[in-house]
């Protein structure tokens, strides 16, 4: 690679740094190849030996990330701190309710889980009476409109299930949406920051 | 060796040259590369760090042959932690050497 290519890549790998330090850096690389060149190297040798430009690059930039997070002044840190009770009081306020409504959905699978189970029961129930006379107990109803009530409970329980799976499923995009927007919140401070 | 020794002690080795004498980049590079097999761009930038943090400051200064070359200079703060530097890096020697070559004695 050739001088003025060098120097080429290397500015536009600079690209986002400020434009006197951008000079500064390519004034003394552009030294160090002239020097090279008085001493008799090529200008091949002198990029060799240099490394590519997006490594010299990537050192370079690395460093002024390093250095603008070491600084931090009075309204950063303020900004930081609006971040952290902003997202505190989300949790405070929004994270409880995430959690009953989804303890909630939690016991309404549990209760459509103990219908389909009595409803399957109640459908075996001619067998089970064959069985083990003595656990069950007709009362007033005739023996076989019990396998009937099942099939209902068991039809109940299926489309009550169908509701809160779509129900839960929009409960946990909502959970998304919400921790997105910590991201988010997140996000949009560290910028600043 | 191993690029992370490198990369940590460069600036050791930096400062302790330019304690000696001020240089300019190319002979900075040309010195250290003499001894050390190193990518010779790692040093510009590390020039440019040593510079933000007040560790060197620079001069021009007219050269025989060819426009005049930018010098590096240690900074009262440079002197002092290449000081500071040399008596951390003759600890971590010892210890190093105390648990890598127990044997030898040190």
């Amino acid at each position: 690679m050739t001088k003025i290519v060098y120097l080429e890549r290397l500015k536009k790998y600079l690209a986002q740094l400020p434009t006197d330090d951008i000079e500064e850096i390519l004034e003394d690389v552009n030294e160090h190849f002239d020097i090279g060149i008085s001493n008799a190297r090529m200008e091949e040798d002198i990029s060799e030996a240099l490394g590519s430009p997006k490594e010299m690059a990537f050192n370079l930039l690395s460093q002024y990330k390093t250095r603008t997070r070491k600084g931090l002044n009075v309204v950063e840190a303020i900004k930081s701190w609006f971040a952290f009770i902003s997202i505190g009081f989300s949790n405070l306020i929004l994270l409880p309710l995430f959690v009953s409504i989804a303890a909630l959905v939690g016991s309404f699978f549990i209760c459509i889980g103990a219908f389909m189970l009595s409803g399957i029961l109640l459908v075996f129930s001619p067998i089970l009476k064959q069985v083990a006379p003595s656990i069950i107990s007709t009362g007033n109803l005739p023996l076989f409109s019990l396998p009937l009530i099942g099939i209902l409970l068991i039809a109940a329980s299926i489309k009550l299930n169908k509701y809160m799976v779509i129900g839960s499923q929009k409960l946990y995009r909502y959970a998304l949406k919400f921790s997105k927007s910590h991201l988010f919140v997140l996000n949009y401070f560290k910028k600043e920051i | 060796m191993n690029i992370q020794f490198k990369k940590g002690i460069l600036e050791y080795c930096v400062l302790s040259i330019l304690k000696e004498k001020d240089c300019y980049g190319y002979e900075l590079v040309n010195d250290i590369s003499m001894h050390m097999a190193i990518s010779e761009g790692t040093i510009y930038p590390l020039l440019r760090r040593l510079k933000n943090d007040h560790l060197v400051s620079t001069y021009l200064q007219e050269s025989n042959d060819g426009p005049p070359r930018k010098y590096y200079q240690l900074t009262q703060v440079g002197i002092d932690t290449q000081e500071k530097y040399n008596q951390e890096w003759m600890d971590f020697q010892l210890s190093v050497n105390k648990i890598c070559n127990p044997n030898k004695g040190v």
